[in-house]
């Protein structure tokens, strides 16, 4: 196991008036090289949980295991050394992330910290910044005369330079446009499945992460309320719905086909190419089997949330 | 940062000193203030202690708050308790080490200078845990309105020194920020030697410096897109109202004054 709390919870401001509860007995459990997406509604201790994962926050009840450092609610913290080294984290404002004089200084930032001749972490900083799809021009540049959407590649790729083998990335696509989000969703899965990272990423988009999440994490109030694959979230559909969870268009859509038709066993398809194909395949069938009128009563909610899933800009194939 | 400031913070308990015109509170503070400085004695100590704790129990705060406002303090008047016991000498003396000695009455006026310290700090704590920085600033505004006539800029004074106060918590939780990012990077302040340490707030100083200086001109942008003006005339989304209250708040401070003066 790469990461497990268990009944973690984390209170800000502990033992003054000003407390808050932000994460209630949470246990997670995430195998490496897995890709996990972590959705909820803002203010449900997300960015809680994440900072957890880096060691940056001390649980205020319960255990956190991140690969073979133990931070236990009340114990003295450990060093953090070999935790920092093997987790990246990407936090949720770029801006706050970046500090040092230039794009490469802050690159180079990480793999120094962790013992790396300086042409290893020049090296790392150049290649790094390649991945994301910014130009080494940047690398003299100060971060903090870079655009938004450059800010937050640039601090996705200080991470990146630090090679860590867990990578946790908060809403690493706010900010960017949806050609950059695409790619960085697509940089990401190849890293964890070419390279074997453990992903984690926290997403306002479910629609765009149901392909590729081998897990998804759903959040309410700071607890977990949902842990497995998106097959069984669409399953469970109804009783998200009901704990006030938004869940995307397109898996509506095909927990109305899975119920209406029967398909409980097989394997969801949440695209919009691939839902339409296979509403009117179910259609033809249908119209084939029991008749014209049944086909007609179909058709209508059908084209409706056709046009839904594509409004939704659900996911592609 | 596990214990942050205390000072600065509202605790809302709903009480009627919260309600109070901010005036009231700054001018029985200013009051108080004169009372602590000028006692001299146990007795009027003991008075200035009593109506101190009277007055916190009415704003409902718990008194540890009180206490932990005083708490950051504690070495400074540890510092001034010690001086007065070696530098004060009357009485009988009680102690004898070489050139020093502790007499009977350096010990009453270490005890008088600490305590009087400690209500001092911890009863002007009321002031902020009951008035938000806008109202306090408000108040302030209104008392210092008879210099606007001798040509004062009163309102730049009081809205700077409100956005002053205001961005005290931002920039803390900034370079919170930034040290969180640099411990996720791998230079955790807690693990770090004392040269690097140093290294390491140094290198805040850019990003924090850079990011005050946005946030600032986004705020001028953000206020003047709402149509703020300096020196226009505006109204006040809260109109503070002088009642009996307030006339009986100051009063009873301006009692403890004149007690206090007839105990010297």
């Amino acid at each position: 196991m790469s990461v497990i709390f268990e009944e973690v919870s984390y209170e800000y401001d502990k033992g003054t008036p000003f407390r808050q509860p932000a994460l209630n007995g949470v246990n997670l459990h995430i195998e490496p090289g897995s890709f996990t997406a972590i959705a909820g509604p803002t203010g449900c201790g997300k960015s809680t949980l994440l900072q957890l994962f880096g060691g940056l926050l001390d649980p205020t009840a319960g255990s956190v295991k991140v690969f073979d450092t133990v931070l236990k609610a009340g114990a003295k913290t450990p060093k953090l050394r070999e935790l920092r080294r093997r987790t990246g984290l990407v936090f949720q404002f770029p801006e706050h992330q970046l500090f040092e004089e230039t794009v490469e200084k802050d690159l180079c930032f990480g793999p120094l910290n962790f013992g790396l001749p300086a042409e290893e972490a020049k090296r790392r900083a150049g290649a790094a910044l390649r991945q994301v799809g910014l130009p080494e021009e940047l690398l003299g540049r100060s971060p903090f005369h870079l655009s938004g959407g450059q800010m937050r590649k640039a601090a996705i790729a200080s991470v990146l330079a630090m090679e860590p083998d867990l990578l946790v990335l908060d809403e690493p696509g706010a900010s960017l446009d949806p050609a950059s989000r695409t790619e960085l969703t697509e940089l990401l899965l190849r890293l964890c499945r070419e390279q074997g990272k453990t992903v984690v990423v926290v997403t306002h988009r479910i629609e765009e992460l149901l392909p590729y999440a081998d897990r998804w994490v759903l959040m309410k109030d700071g607890s977990c309320l949902f842990q497995g694959t998106a097959e069984a979230m669409a399953e469970q559909l109804p009783m998200l719905e009901k704990e006030g969870l938004q869940l995307p268009e397109c898996m509506h859509w095909w927990h109305w086909l899975a119920g209406h038709f029967g398909l409980g066993g097989e394997r969801p398809v949440f695209s919009a190419a691939g839902l339409a194909e296979l509403t009117a395949k179910l259609l033809e069938q249908a119209g084939a089997g029991a008749g014209a009128e049944e086909a007609a009563s179909l058709s209508v909610p059908a084209v409706q949330a056709i046009t839904a899933v594509q409004a939704a800009g659900g996911a592609r194939l | 940062m596990k214990n942050r400031l205390l000072i600065g913070r509202v605790i809302d308990t709903g009480s009627w000193v919260h309600a109070l015109d901010p005036r009231a509170k700054l001018t029985a503070m200013l009051v108080y203030a004169a009372a602590i400085i000028l006692l001299r004695s146990w007795p009027a100590l003991l008075l200035a202690a009593l109506f101190s704790l009277a007055v916190m129990a009415a704003t409902r705060i718990s008194y540890k708050f009180y206490a932990k406002a005083a708490k950051p303090l504690r070495l400074l008047m540890l510092f001034i308790f010690i001086l007065q016991c070696l530098t004060v000498s009357q009485g009988r003396v009680l102690l004898q080490a070489g050139p020093l000695a502790v007499s009977a009455g350096g010990l009453s006026a270490g005890g008088l200078a600490v305590v009087r310290m400690a209500l001092f700090i911890s009863f002007t704590a009321l002031l902020t845990f009951t008035t938000t920085p806008g109202r306090l600033n408000q108040g302030l505004d209104g008392m210092l309105k008879p210099f606007a006539r001798l040509r004062l800029p009163v309102h730049r004074l009081t809205l700077m020194a409100g956005l002053a106060l205001r961005f005290i918590p931002t920039i803390l939780e900034e370079s919170q920020k930034i040290l969180k990012a640099q411990a996720a990077r791998g230079a955790d302040l807690r693990e770090l030697r004392l040269r690097d340490k140093g290294k390491m707030l140094i290198s805040l100083l850019v990003p924090v410096t850079v990011g005050a200086f946005r946030r600032a001109e986004e705020l001028v942008t953000s206020m003047e897109a709402r149509g703020f003006v300096v020196d226009a005339p505006r109204t006040e989304y809260y109109e503070p109202s002088w009642g009996a209250k307030e006339t009986g708040f100051v009063g009873l401070h301006l009692l403890l004054l004149a007690a206090v003066l007839w105990l010297l």
